[in-house]
């Protein structure tokens, strides 16, 4: 009996051992191949979209506006570390303009002007010119001009950002942006066999997410405290990838002369849609990366 | 005190267009005048940078679907033709070649579904000799316009 119990515990111990050097083997080889993965994308330079070319998008496929989605305005006095405020100020940024696409013209400039005064924190205030605000004080009585002015520093913002020395800044910044748009077009959906076009929409976004995360890995890689937000945005990475392979796309390209030029046409034959599991998996992702944004867990 | 003001000033705007030579490049001369013949919006991802001649340099953009795009490439005069390769960045296949059009710098084309493509500039600059070091970068614009495909039929 006590023979059979020690060989026991020794078959228990050796496949615990055995399971931690498969673990620590599989975090190696995780690891080098991101190394891997991270030199590769180096050599490429990934353009990031501002928030309202995907909230435009987003009106534009049906979605409808949903007030208890967009993340309060919060003492931003309480947000105390500089990638905190950064990735605030991408989630405000992608909020503003939900609230600009749907009209909520009032609410949208109270959010203009928190990140205003988020981007003092973020020394980036140089980037709202006054010239704006004073076109606001004079069109303070017209809400549609008010809206159009808005819209046009905060681009004007999102591109001068762009042009600046501080990738990491922007990406951080692009990444607070991106995980929110996912947050607000995943959250819409409530029945998503019965929306299979805003489903598709998602997946859409999640297209603009690979620059997105591309260029956080480029330029946070090598950030120690960025690393439990990197592992938790390439988990919402895979679940994507996995999602365009149900798809099944194949991509072709045929190229004709018209009046007005060259012109290409570049097809993707996808004729499955991605499932329902997979879906749920990558909202149930980002709401989590969302909360933790909001916690300040990161 | 005003003078120290007003030189302080001036050394900041110098320093600011020297650190972005290539600002708004894509909104001037060639690139201007082939967007004027356009009746497009300008797309967010418009870009702009320095580029040497003959290295290959990829930039990734993301096309939303079921739109028409145009891409305008612009550059210094003796930079010359601009070799342009727009890339599946899954396959790698090679969707177009402008070498295979006299390199033509105003691609049109359609994008059926949202999905990203890589995009690779290379200023050849055939005509020109380069005797100094830094004559052989220039100011690259890349400007994308696009538009809704525009439904046919009757």
């Amino acid at each position: 009996m006590r023979r059979k119990t020690n060989l026991l515990i020794t078959l228990i111990l050796a496949s615990c051992l055995l399971g931690c050097v498969n673990e620590s083997k599989k975090k190696e080889d995780s690891l080098l191949a991101q190394q891997k993965d991270s030199i590769y994308r180096e050599r490429i330079e990934y353009l990031l979209p501002s928030p309202q070319e995907l909230m435009s998008f987003a009106k534009d496929q049906g979605y409808t506006y949903k007030e208890f989605l967009v993340n309060p305005l919060e003492n931003i006095e309480e947000i105390n570390l500089f990638r905190n405020q950064a990735l605030y100020f991408g989630m405000y940024f992608c909020d503003f303009y939900y609230l600009s696409v749907f009209d909520k013209n009032t609410q949208s400039l109270k959010y203009l002007t928190t990140l205003r005064q988020l981007s003092l924190k973020l020394s980036i205030e140089h980037f709202f010119k006054e010239s704006f605000f004073k076109r606001m004080e004079d069109n303070y009585s017209n809400l549609d001009s008010l809206k159009e002015i808005s819209i046009e520093l905060s681009s004007d913002v999102f591109n001068s950002l762009d042009q600046t020395d501080n990738n990491m800044l922007f990406s951080i910044i692009g990444i607070g942006s991106i995980v929110e748009a996912l947050y607000l077009t995943a959250n819409s959906i409530t029945d998503a066999q019965k929306q299979p076009r805003l489903v598709s929409s998602v997946y859409d976004i999640g297209e603009f997410y690979e620059n997105f995360f591309s260029s956080f890995l480029v330029f946070c890689n090598d950030e120690k405290s960025l690393k439990p937000l990197l592992m938790d945005l390439t988990e919402v990475r895979d679940i994507l990838h996995k999602g365009k392979v149900e798809r099944n796309n194949t991509s072709s390209a045929t190229k004709k002369m018209t009046s007005s030029g060259m012109k290409i046409k570049i097809s993707d034959d996808s004729k499955k849609s991605s499932s329902d599991e997979n879906f749920s998996l990558l909202k149930a992702k980002v709401i989590n990366i969302r909360t933790k944004i909001v916690n300040q867990q990161y | 005190m005003k003078w120290l003001l007003v030189t302080i000033t001036l050394a900041i705007s110098v320093n600011i267009a020297f650190a972005q030579p290539c600002r708004d490049y894509n909104r001037m001369g060639n690139c201007l005048l082939l967007m004027n013949r356009e009746v497009m919006n300008v797309y967010g991802q418009s870009k702009n940078a320095l580029l040497q001649a003959n290295i290959p340099n990829n930039f990734s953009v993301t096309l939303f679907g079921e739109k028409d795009y145009k891409f305008i490439i612009c550059s210094e005069a003796n930079f010359y033709p601009i070799h342009i390769r727009l890339i599946d960045p899954l396959t790698q296949e090679v969707f177009y070649d402008n070498k295979d059009d006299d390199y033509l710098e105003s691609i049109g084309f359609t994008i059926e579904k949202t999905r990203r493509l890589i995009v690779e500039i290379t200023l050849l600059a055939a005509k020109t000799e380069f005797k100094d070091i830094g004559q052989d970068r220039a100011c690259v614009g890349v400007l994308i316009l696009w538009q809704k495909v525009p439904k046919t039929g009757f």
